[in-house]
């Protein structure tokens, strides 16, 4: 739903599924509000067992109400960037008119 | 084995009737030879079968897996409903002709449940706190992988919630052989029928009135907050099924005020389940254990109160055991309570009271739910049931409380979020006083009054 395309589970669950298993995912956006936390939490139920974290560029408040950032440094395997601008990279695609999915290791 | 051709309905049927089965049996040995009506004899057995089904799936897997795992918890819970058909057949249930009207409404009830639960999907909660373990067991052929209660990336999926709802939803699963995110939304339909059940047949013991029965099973399907607002029946998010129990183990300690010769072992077990349920259970369940030792103290029965708390120490405890077993560990959502952060705080007493005053006269999602309880219980605490309203009135406040000193201690700023599903138990006990303070004017009618043990 909030990825304004039909189908958009199942283009987001075909991206997972080509990582390997034991990868990080880092999920970033700024929304205010809950939006992206459901996309988040999408990913991470599509996304088992690879590890999914959240980054919310905005400050914790009742508008935007959740991140979950990894507790040290990891190298993600692919970042989702949710209604942001993602710097570019060679390996994007979008998903919808809101979601780049940004494969970092082929 | 099914496949995803096969209607989704029929899947839930096969779910639900070896669910019920295995109810049926476990019925059987916990009223040990008492006449029931089959009205009660109903909603005990979908709701002691859910729990059935439940545990025996989640101790099973950890020994059997894929087929053998299922058609073996098949074996048991069909040769457990042989067992209750033969046990019902000597101790035959009462059905009565008035019982007529009951059944219409509750077949109206299911349909409605049905079709308000397909008008909506699982939601975030839905799919992510509970349904998610369950399609995992599934991938798993059956087996829940221990990985996930202590990945550091999913620990804000509440990885100590317990597996009542995951567990039936995987049976649905794995009894299908098919994941069905939208098909398993059918387990509301029997969660529905059980709370009607146990209203009926409850209140009409407790009142001896079947009009009075009817209205309690009547109220819940028409208060949004408990029916179809996010946490309700339709949902199976785990609120309601919490209510389901607490419903029944308060029906029964308050038959025991009525009968103080009434078995213990529904009472036990119903409330004995509610830590199995989901977290807040262990609250209710404490509180409805601490109420009956009082009653009991009072009625000279310490052993009955021992007796009561065995299956909730068990559950509990297990359940600790087992988290602490695989290193369940959720994020720590809540402050540690002490005088200076009381001191520093104490404007957001007065917000979280505020904030659950404002909830409890929400007419969108209460209706007038809460002031006809409160009237109820005033005109209980003065008629001859002063003692019943005084139970309804601790099992109501003391959860509440502590939901406040909870809500106090989260730092979170949406701290109030959950507070309409907290309140869909507590919520489910005040329909069973409203509808037994109900103003009728009525003859006493003969009602089905469980026969004491021997």
């Amino acid at each position: 739903m909030h990825l304004s395309v039909d189908d958009g589970t199942k283009a987001l669950r075909s991206e997972l599924s080509a990582l390997p298993l034991n990868e990080d995912i880092l999920v970033v956006g700024a929304q205010a509000d809950w939006t992206l936390c459901d996309v988040y939490m999408m990913t991470s139920y599509l996304a088992w067992p690879r590890r999914v974290w959240l980054l919310n560029l905005n400050p914790i408040n009742a508008n935007a109400p959740f991140d979950f950032p990894p507790p040290g440094a990891i190298e993600p395997s692919m970042m989702l960037f949710y209604d942001t601008t993602p710097p570019p990279a060679p390996n994007q695609r979008k998903i919808g008119d809101r979601l780049v999915v940004t494969r970092i290791k082929s | 084995m099914m496949t995803e051709e096969v209607p989704s309905v029929l899947r839930a049927l096969a779910a639900i009737l070896t669910t019920f089965a295995a109810g049926l049996g476990v019925s059987a040995l916990v009223l040990r030879g008492r006449v029931y009506a089959v009205t009660g004899l109903i909603g005990m057995s979908l709701v002691l079968g859910m729990a059935f089904v439940s545990v025996a799936l989640f101790l099973l897997s950890f020994f059997f897996s894929g087929w053998v795992l299922v058609e073996g918890l098949t074996v048991v819970l069909l040769l457990l409903g042989c067992f209750g058909v033969v046990h019902f057949i000597k101790h035959k249930p009462v059905f009565s002709k008035t019982d007529g009207g009951f059944v219409v409404l509750a077949i109206i009830q299911c349909v409605a449940a049905a079709w308000f639960a397909f008008a909506y999907d699982l939601g975030g909660d839905g799919l992510v706190n509970f349904e998610i373990r369950a399609r995992l067991m599934f991938e798993h052929a059956g087996q829940i992988p221990l990985a996930f209660f202590n990945d550091p990336s999913r620990s804000w999926l509440h990885p100590r919630y317990p597996l009542f709802i995951p567990m039936n939803e995987a049976w649905f699963y794995l009894r299908g052989g098919v994941v069905d995110q939208v098909g398993v939304k059918w387990l509301a339909v029997p969660m529905a029928l059980a709370a009607s059940c146990i209203y009926y047949n409850g209140i009409e013991i407790l009142t001896g009135s079947k009009v009075r029965g009817v209205i309690a099973s009547a109220m819940f399907v028409l208060v949004p907050g408990i029916f179809a607002a996010p946490g309700g029946v339709i949902w199976m998010w785990g609120d309601f099924a919490l209510g389901l129990f607490f419903l029944a183990a308060t029906l029964e300690l308050l038959l025991f005020l009525k009968d103080k010769q009434r078995s213990v072992i529904p009472f036990a077990i119903y409330a004995g389940f509610l830590p199995w349920v989901k977290t807040e259970g262990a609250i209710l369940g404490g509180c409805l254990l601490v109420v009956h030792g009082i009653l009991t103290w009072r009625a000279s029965l310490i052993r009955r109160s021992i007796v009561a708390a065995f299956p909730y120490l068990i559950v509990f405890a297990g359940w600790k055991v087992f988290c602490l077993a695989v290193g369940a560990k959720a994020p720590n959502e809540f402050l540690p309570p002490s005088i200076d952060l009381v001191a520093q705080n104490y404007s957001k007493i007065f917000a979280v009271i505020w904030g659950v005053l404002r909830e409890l006269v929400e007419v969108k999602r209460w209706s007038l739910l809460w002031l006809l309880a409160l009237l109820a219980l005033f005109r209980l605490s003065r008629s001859g049931m002063r003692v019943q309203a005084l139970v309804v009135c601790l099992l109501i406040g003391v959860p509440l409380a502590c939901y406040c000193g909870a809500f106090f201690l989260n730092p979170r700023p949406y701290y109030l979020n959950a507070l309409p599903r907290l309140l869909i138990p507590l919520g489910m006990i005040a329909i069973s006083a409203i509808a037994v303070a109900f103003p009728l004017r009525e003859k006493k009618e003969d009602s089905v009054v469980n026969e004491p043990l021997p």
